[in-house]
């Protein structure tokens, strides 16, 4: 009898509970971290068709400051979410990156063809990980 | 109706089985999406260090960032394992509730 008891009353506790560990997917924010990812790349690919001379910090500094921004907002929305250790992990270390390979580029002035590749793969890297977690997220959205 | 645990048990089981066995090709298609476009990376640090095509300072800043990324990836991968392992669970607790909730109603 007592342990009917015990059964019923997880099972009731049961009833009442869902499992959650991860934030909710968010379809909006997939959608900006593809977008800003996008521009940082471009960003790169611009730079490198422009010739030495034109690669003053200055003439992209403007880009820059947009790319930075979108990071920025990435990082607040993650902030808000629930069970987010994971993700804010993943867009601090983005954050960071960004923050220094702008920093590099005012302080030098110009950037040479290989700064600029090392560069462009490194911040892939450091996007790659924030896209697939967003979309990792989709599973517990998805019906089946 | 007789409440049968082990049956439900089984179900729950089952449930946890289907769940996990197509999601967890995704884990391991990014770990080596990862692990692949890593060995791109530095082979391509490595081939600009080499032509001189970078200094031997921003080598090394670039491969302490491969540290960082590394970071990156684990907390990304343990993102989907998570996200899996939570829709198995709630597939189990579901399967539970819908024997409960049929002994209830009779």
């Amino acid at each position: 009898m007592p342990k009917k008891i015990i059964l019923l009353f997880f099972i009731t506790l049961c009833f009442s509970c869902k499992v959650i560990w991860v934030p909710d997917y968010n379809a909006k924010l997939e959608e900006q971290i593809t977008k800003t990812a996008r521009a940082n790349d471009r960003l790169y690919i611009d730079m490198l068709d422009d010739g030495p001379d034109k690669r003053t910090y200055d003439h992209y500094k403007e880009k820059y400051n947009d790319i930075e921004a979108d990071i920025n907002s990435i990082y607040l929305f993650n902030e808000a979410r629930n069970n987010n250790n994971d993700l804010l992990v993943i867009t601090g270390n983005l954050k960071g990156a960004f923050q220094e390979a702008k920093k590099y580029h005012k302080e030098n002035k110009t950037l040479s063809d290989g700064e600029i590749k090392a560069y462009q793969a490194s911040m892939a890297g450091f996007w790659k990980p924030l896209y697939l977690a967003e979309r990792g997220l989709k599973i517990n959205a998805s019906k089946n | 109706m007789r409440f049968d645990i082990d049956e439900t048990l089984a179900q729950m089981l089952s449930a946890i089985r289907d769940e996990v066995k197509g999601n967890w090709k995704m884990v391991k298609g990014n770990a080596n999406t990862f692990l692949q476009t890593r060995k791109s990376r530095l082979e391509l640090l490595a081939s600009l260090r080499l032509a001189n095509e970078i200094k031997e300072e921003f080598y090394l800043k670039r491969l302490k960032d491969e540290k960082k990324i590394l970071e990156s990836e684990l907390h990304s991968i343990a993102i989907v394992s998570k996200s899996i392992a939570q829709k198995a669970a709630n597939a189990a607790i579901d399967v539970l509730q819908d024997a409960v909730g049929k002994l209830i109603k009779l």
